[in-house]
């Protein structure tokens, strides 16, 4: 697809012109640049706080791969990212409902509550899905089976986690016997698995910003989505929104977390990176998105637990629970309402 | 690799640290014996050797810090680098103390006192042997390590055991003038606090050490 073809298809969309279309793109591209600024504090966030990695090399690392992420393993998730299989959606659907989102992610972060971007994200579609088929038409199950994975996400993290700490922590202390070397190695870990999981991060997340405008056929049409190339041009510009927003406001949440993370010693931070990153990978793999933030907490839980440690604690707890349960559904209602109110579903 | 240059640079920058306090306590070692043979003006001049060369170490430290201030470890390893390079540095700047004050306050030792203040002197100076062992590579596996941070500990004994005898003769025995037995035991447990410095860069190594567990 070249970029002449990208421009002939946006400007000659039947909904409106250049300017409308890219308006409507905005609370998916906004959703992204959230995902870049929030999450990216979780793959780099204990390297840059303790000056183990320059700010600027993560971003542009995170930047980097996120898109390559995107572009190669995020197309995947792209056909399946809808819960009515009989209603059309429309640009001003995939409007809403990522704009339902933006709402959600920015209200509860205000109020100081908990949120996932990609949570709040599948909240919104599941509103315009149930604005679209009622009740009753929307794929209840397939929200339950997504939902099981967003309990499994850190879970897996951990037991991953837990399992990585046992056998190649053993296997370090058996043959690193050097200071020098083990540095070494906790530097080239720290900008390797951070690598892979901005590559995850971008895979798993990016459908969550422009999955809805591909649905909507804003790059093709969907059901010729290998043809067209649809998803990827799709998945393309969701990686770059990703990046941008990890590239212009990540700074910020990357010192709060990694500075309160810091506790973690070198190769505990190593495996928190990859536990998380392997959990998002395999979810990519199953075609769901799930959220980071959740994937490390999980992550270090299984790190404490190897150790004898109890890292969850009952705040953390409800944290993940309320994120897991409120999210979600106040974008699904966030979602009904403004497309209510926008005349739509009556 | 590119990414552990700096890391060498530290590394060739602690040997070198540790060959100026080498250095350093060798021309230590020859002022407390010419002062002992009664040469003041070459204890003088040798006095201010060890204080130039203690100078030569500080620039060397310096450039140490600027290296891991820049990012050379991971600050997991980095605090307790520049803590065992500020350790190391205090060894010569007890070095220089001792010859300073010896020189300054020129004390009449007995001489019956001579033979075992050089023994202490000697002992003390060999504490740095092991320690410099132990630093180079920078550091070396586990097992080795610790067993050289062992053998400071023995050295450093030994060298306790002669400050213990010196300073009981000296106390108990000794009939020259209460002030003259004040200053002279200040200056042995001056002495002796060198291998006192090598055996805390040695415990502070450990630390690091214990750090390599996963």
């Amino acid at each position: 697809m070249s970029i002449r073809r990208l421009n002939a298809l946006i400007l000659l969309h039947p909904e409106g012109a250049l300017v409308i279309v890219l308006a409507k793109l905005f609370g998916g591209l906004f959703l992204g640049w959230g995902i870049g600024a929030n999450d990216s504090a979780n793959i780099f966030g204990t390297a840059v706080a303790t000056n183990s990695v320059r700010y600027k090399t993560a971003v542009i690392l995170i930047a980097i791969f996120a898109i390559i992420g995107a572009v190669v393993e995020g197309p995947k998730l792209y056909p399946g990212y809808r819960f009515d299989e009989g209603t059309t959606i429309t640009m001003t659907l995939a409007f809403v409902c990522t704009f339902a989102a933006a709402l959600t992610v920015l209200g509860l972060t205000y109020l100081g509550l908990p949120v996932s971007c990609s949570q709040a994200a599948v909240g919104g579609l599941m509103g315009i899905a149930i604005l679209g088929s009622g009740l009753g038409g929307a794929n209840w199950v397939k929200l339950g089976g997504w939902a099981c994975c967003w309990v499994l996400n850190p879970i897996g993290a951990a037991v991953v986690a837990f399992l990585v700490v046992k056998f190649v922590g053993a296997l370090l202390n058996r043959w690193v016997r050097r200071i020098d070397i083990l540095d070494r190695v906790y530097k080239t870990g720290l900008l390797v698995f951070g690598c892979y999981g901005a590559f995850t991060l971008g895979a798993n997340n990016v459908v969550v910003s422009t999955g809805p405008f591909f649905q909507a056929g804003l790059f093709g049409d969907p059901a010729r989505y290998q043809a067209n190339h649809a998803a990827l041009i799709a998945a393309a510009l969701g990686g770059a929104s990703i990046a941008i927003g990890a590239l212009t406001y990540s700074r910020k949440v990357m010192m709060t977390v990694g500075q309160g993370i810091t506790l973690l010693d070198p190769f505990s931070a190593l495996v928190a990176v990859l536990a998380h990153s392997v959990a998002m990978h395999i979810f990519t793999e199953f075609h769901v998105p799930v959220s980071s933030s959740q994937a490390i907490v999980g992550a270090v839980a299984g790190i404490g637990l190897s150790k004898g440690m109890n890292t969850m604690n009952s705040k953390t707890l409800l944290t993940i629970f309320s994120a897991w349960l409120l999210t979600p559904f106040i974008s699904a209602a966030i979602s009904v309402a403004i497309a209510w109110g926008m005349g739509m579903g009556r | 690799m590119f990414f552990d240059k700096k890391e060498q640079q530290v590394k060739e920058l602690m040997k070198e640290h540790l060959g100026k306090i080498k250095d350093c306590l060798t021309l230590f070692e020859k002022t407390i014996g010419l002062y002992l043979d009664g040469h003041l003006e070459e204890a003088n001049v040798s006095s201010f050797n060890v204080h130039k060369k203690e100078h030569e170490a500080d620039e060397v430290r310096r450039d140490i810090l600027a290296k891991l201030s820049a990012g050379a470890f991971l600050p997991f390893f980095r605090e307790d680098y520049i803590g065992i390079v500020e350790m190391i540095d205090k060894i010569a700047n007890r070095a220089k103390t001792v010859t300073q004050t010896m020189v300054i306050e020129a004390p009449k030792i007995p001489q019956e006192m001579h033979a075992d203040i050089r023994a202490l002197t000697s002992k003390a100076v060999l504490t740095l042997d092991p320690l410099v062992q132990l630093t180079e590579g920078p550091l070396l596996d586990k097992p080795k390590s610790m067993a050289l941070i062992q053998e400071i500990s023995t050295r450093e004994q030994a060298a306790d055991a002669i400050e213990f005898k010196l300073l009981k003769h000296l106390f108990q025995e000794s009939t020259i003038t209460l002030a003259e037995k004040i200053i002279i035991g200040d200056l042995i447990k001056l002495i002796s606090e060198i291998a006192d410095a090598v055996e805390n860069v040695g415990d502070r190594i450990q630390v690091l050490i214990s750090k390599q567990a996963v």
